[in-house]
């Protein structure tokens, strides 16, 4: 320990030491020349007797300094400061190449982030692993179907012995209203309605005060609700004295019984990309009666594998059917819930780390062809130290010491741009990709990066380092001397390295080309709606109003809205394409479907005017008309295709189906929409009048308007408020913002890998301009030659070119085959895109090429410039 | 490494210079190295330079300790003096190469 302690002081001590050791050897020579110069010898044998016994005089102070110090570590010191004195003589080549490495490990590092706080680690409850999303099993995408009736959920509950316990929430939350008035402006919040033991089973401590109680639960309870932490800091500023007060939402009050911490972010989980409130409790008692309304989550018991659970489900689910006539064909699904949350963008993600991997390689294949060209043009300066004695070992390794110093450079500048990457990911509210919130570049992050870094420096090091210290010392001393080409084998290894370039850039730009492609698709489906230039506000009734006074309230805002200026068409709807949703049954006489096969179409209870506004356009017959009344025959609109399924063949207008608890005539038929997503068609929609429905909560005006809906929002709202001061219209959204919402996953994953494959595109233009560049300086002799023998300018050039297009040929040939497996994992990811896609690997070739020409255009008109006289007057 | 091909055993040249510091009081290291020189009366083949990497060693460890002085010919010299824990460890190496050669004759003296 103390030997150790001291040979650290050594290391700092060392000139002090060197100098004392001096002083020391010259003493000794003087007395050892004194002694023999007293036993007679001349002054000049006596110093050479003294000098030959003392010993080789480097030999012992080579000795004296491994002793004393540390060698590996001294040795270390020097070869760092070496590699930083040589990187800062060569600070062009310094400073590209830390840039590169400086992108490709930040970029790295904000992927890694990303990945690991959405798909790696575990969801943010206690014994997450535990939690199973448990839905229907069906592929329909509205929301209805992937909801249980209470009675169901209670017989899964009690019947099951894989669960400890089963919670749920309302799903169904969005067509809810809760305005909070009485602290600061009226706002329409978005609550939660929840079931029994639903933080308990998820293992959510509240911040401050309680879960619900039965009581709270039950049906006619005391109402309560739990503030969100952001809830609470927003409109409650913080203060825990908040707890036991009561608030007024919807014109009643509600006491705050408890608020949650800031680590509980419900929406992030469940419905990424929406905000969420507060919860409220849901009484089963009430909704008993209801259709499909509540998402279901349960806590295996300790020790249960799913598989168990699963299959204890696809036993327990026929005979629950069996006993329980009249409640249909009920299935389970078991997901982890982990998988349900990140199960959607966990593809996405991969595929983006999976790119920012190919960056990295793309990285190292390009500093590795820099370095080689750089310790190629220090050969001599090597050799000679090989020459005089160093060993191969320890040439490699102060060469690798030269890699990791840039590597860590890199690693510092990357970091920062790591950090700024997340922040640009997490700013953009509309990515609705879950747990994007707890997206940080953490410790586990920055010890990723250091392990990129190291490896990194290692992989693109090693081949540099290798290839000079196996060289022959005495050949590259002859041949630098002489002037003469590098050999061959040097040639073939850079050129191997443009073509591991271009691959893994021509794999890169497939791969986002393609899902460009998909995108532009996707864009360009048809909407069966227009979105632009359409707006929804939010209109919430007071709550008190039976539903003939909601109908007239309604008729009056449809008038005042329609009247005000800039307003084009307008009317109302309770639901619209691409934001909420749900379904009913639909039944037409005579009709059988086999189970499991009957349409379920999603519902909209809509105004006069709708289609028009929408730009849905009208097939056959007419739209509502203030005509229909509740006096009035009861009266339908269906969409195309399900007018298709229930009298295939058959002019529908004016049959009869059973459809929202009643018998009613269809009067029209309308162009189908994309309700749940734009990748997903021929869903089934229908449509009733507001005047004749009453089973809906919360009404969204829509109006078509050239305005901007910054301009149209508060004249809404003004004239809302002359018709009564209490309706609250806070949410306005543009009809285009669905469209981005429905898109963004999408966008997520095009825009950072279209990023990642230009980044590729520029680092393979660089890498094969450098390698051209590198050859041509190489053969300048060559050409001087050539050109004295004759050849011309464009002989040379149109040579180099040659050469590079080769090249870049054989990469592009390379990676297209390589894309054309690597695209297959993707697939999922794609849209109405082969994912042999003729055309994108043709352009990703075709960019590559020309790309390739540009780089390699500047060494090769270069090549072509040589002087003959000057080439060889070189030598 | 170091090129001084010395034929003493390992650890050996530590012994020495401790036990001639012992012996005759602080010396600086041309005394050391020919003190060793004597002792050994040609029998090894250790240059005198070999002597300054062990004593760096040897300091290092706290077996002896140094002090500037002035030379015979007037110089600055450093003198080694044999420490408290230096003379400890002397005995010990002593008994230990005492009972190993004594081993070493009984082993190779007790032929059948």
């Amino acid at each position: 320990m103390r030997a150790a302690l001291q040979r650290l002081l050594a290391l700092v001590r060392r000139t002090r030491l060197d100098y004392e050791l001096d002083a020391e050897v010259r003493a000794h020579l003087e007395l050892a020349e004194r002694d023999a110069r007293l036993r007679g010898l001349s002054a000049e044998d006596a110093r050479r007797e003294a000098r030959l016994a003392f010993g080789g005089l480097d030999g012992i102070r080579e000795a004296h300094r491994d002793a004393r110090a540390l060698p590996a570590l001294e040795s270390v010191v020097a070869d760092v400061r070496y590699a930083l004195r040589g990187l800062w003589h060569a600070r062009a080549f310094t400073l590209v190449a830390v840039a590169i490495l400086a992108i490709g490990i930040g970029a790295n590092t904000a992927v890694f982030s990303i990945v690991n706080a959405v798909v790696l680690r575990s969801l943010p409850f206690p014994d997450a692993a535990r939690l199973v999303w448990i839905t229907p099993n069906t592929d329909d995408e509205g929301m209805t179907a992937r909801t249980y009736p209470v009675r169901v959920v209670e017989e899964m509950q009690r019947h099951s012995t894989s669960f400890e316990d089963m919670a749920a929430y309302f799903a169904f939350f969005d067509y809810a209203s809760y305005t909070l008035t009485g602290h600061g402006d009226p706002e329409r919040l978005a609550g939660v309605p929840v079931g029994p033991r639903f933080f308990e089973l998820l293992g959510v401590q509240p911040l401050h005060g309680r879960t619900f109680t039965a009581e709270e639960l039950a049906l006619n309870g005391p109402p309560a609700a739990i503030l969100t932490h952001g809830l609470w800091q927003r409109r409650f500023a913080s203060d825990p004295a908040i707890i036991g007060q009561a608030v007024t939402i919807s014109e009643a009050p509600f006491t705050v019984v408890g608020v949650l911490p800031q680590t509980f972010d419900f929406a992030s989980v469940f419905l990424p990309g929406t905000r969420v409130d507060l919860f409220v409790p849901v009484p089963f008692e009430g909704i008993r009666d209801f259709g499909n309304t509540l998402s279901v989550v349960g806590r295996l018991r300790p020790g249960v594998a799913l598989e168990t659970a699963r299959a204890e489900f696809t036993e327990l689910m026929p005979r629950l059917n069996a006993e329980n006539q009249g409640w249909g064909t009920r299935s389970a699904r078991l997901v982890g819930l982990d998988a349900h949350v990140n199960g959607r963008v966990q593809r996405s993600l991969l595929v983006l780390w999976g790119a920012v991997g190919l960056v990295l390689l793309i990285v190292c294949a390009n500093l590795s062809g820099l370095l080689l060209a750089r310790t190629a043009s220090r050969g001599r300066e090597i050799a000679v130290r090989l020459a005089i004695g160093a060993g191969r070992a320890r040439v490699i390794r102060q060469l690798l010491t030269e890699s990791a110093v840039l590597s860590l450079l890199g690693a510092g500048l990357g970091v920062p741009l790591a950090y700024w990457l997340v922040a640009f990911v997490k700013s953009s509210t509309t990515w609705s990709v879950p747990l994007l919130h707890r997206v940080e570049v953490d410790a586990v992050a920055l010890g990723f990066t250091a392990a990129v870094a190291i490896v990194v420096s290692g992989v693109f090091g090693i081949l540099p380092a290798t290839r000079v210290a196996s060289g022959d010392p005495q050949r590259t001393l002859r041949d630098q001397a002489r002037g003469s080409t590098q050999g061959r084998g040097h040639a073939w290894l850079r050129s191997g390295l443009v073509v591991v370039e271009v691959a893994l850039a021509c794999v890169l730009l497939v791969g986002a080309g393609l899902l460009v492609r998909s995108f532009l698709q996707v864009q360009a489906v048809d909407l069966g709606f227009t979105p632009s230039h359409a707006m929804a506000i939010r209109v919430n009734t007071s709550p008190r109003l039976d539903a003939d006074a909601r109908r007239v309230l309604l008729g009056e805002i449809a008038r005042r809205v329609a009247a005000l200026p800039g307003v084009e068409a307008m009317s109302l709807t309770d639901a619209l394409p691409l934001d909420r949703n749900r379904t009913w049954g639909i039944d037409v006489p005579g009709m059988n479907f086999p189970p499991g096969t009957a349409p379920v179409p999603f519902v909209y209870v809509t105004g006069p005017g709708y289609f028009e506004t929408m730009g849905i356009a009208v097939r056959q017959g007419r739209d509502f008309s203030d005509r229909d009344a509740p006096d009035t025959g009861p009266v339908l609109i269906v969409s195309e295709s399900l007018a298709g399924r229930l009298w295939p063949g058959l002019d529908p207008i004016g049959r009869t189906a059973r459809a929202g608890r009643a018998e009613r005539t269809v009067i029209g038929v309308v162009a189908d929409v994309r309700q749940a997503s734009l990748e997903e068609g021929g869903a089934h929609q229908m449509y009733f009048s507001y005047a004749q429905v009453a089973d809906f909560f919360g009404m969204d005006v829509v109006l078509r308007s050239s305005l901007p809906p910054a301009t149209m929002a508060p004249a809404v709202r003004g004239a809302l408020r002359m018709l009564d001061p209490t309706l609250s219209a806070t949410d306005v959204r543009a009809l285009d913002t669905f469209v981005d919402r429905a898109t963004s996953p999408r966008r997520f994953l095009v825009t950072l890998l279209a990023g990642f494959s230009v980044l590729a595109l520029v680092l393979a233009c660089l890498g094969i301009y450098s390698t051209v560049s590198y050859g041509v300086t190489d053969r300048v002799r060559e050409f001087g030659v050539r050109m004295a023998l004759g050849a011309t300018a464009n002989d040379i050039r149109s040579g180099v070119l040659r050469g590079t297009l080769l090249v870049v040929l054989i990469g592009v040939a390379v990676g297209a085959a390589a894309s054309f497996v690597v695209t297959r994992l993707m697939a999922a990811l794609l849209f109405q895109t082969s994912t042999t896609d003729v055309a994108t690997f043709a352009s990703a070739a075709a960019v590559l090429l020309g790309v390739a020409l540009m780089a390699g255009y500047v060494p090769a008109v270069r090549a072509s410039r040589v002087s003959p006289m000057e080439a060889l007057r070189n030598e | 490494m170091s090129k001084t091909k010395s034929d003493v055993p390992h650890g050996t040249l530590e012994l020495f210079i401790l036990r001639t510091l012992d012996t005759m009081g602080p010396l600086h290291g041309y005394a050391i190295a020919r003190r060793i020189e004597q002792a050994a009366g040609g029998t090894t083949r250790l240059s005198q330079g070999a002597v300054y990497p062990a004593l760096i060693r040897l300091e290092q460890q706290g077996r002896i300790q140094t002090t500037w002085g002035v030379s015979e010919t007037n110089r600055q010299v450093k003198f080694y003096e044999i420490t408290g824990a230096g003379a400890t460890q002397l005995r010990r190496q002593i008994e230990s190469w005492e009972q190993s050669t004594a081993l070493i004759a009984r082993f190779l003296g007790a032929k059948p």
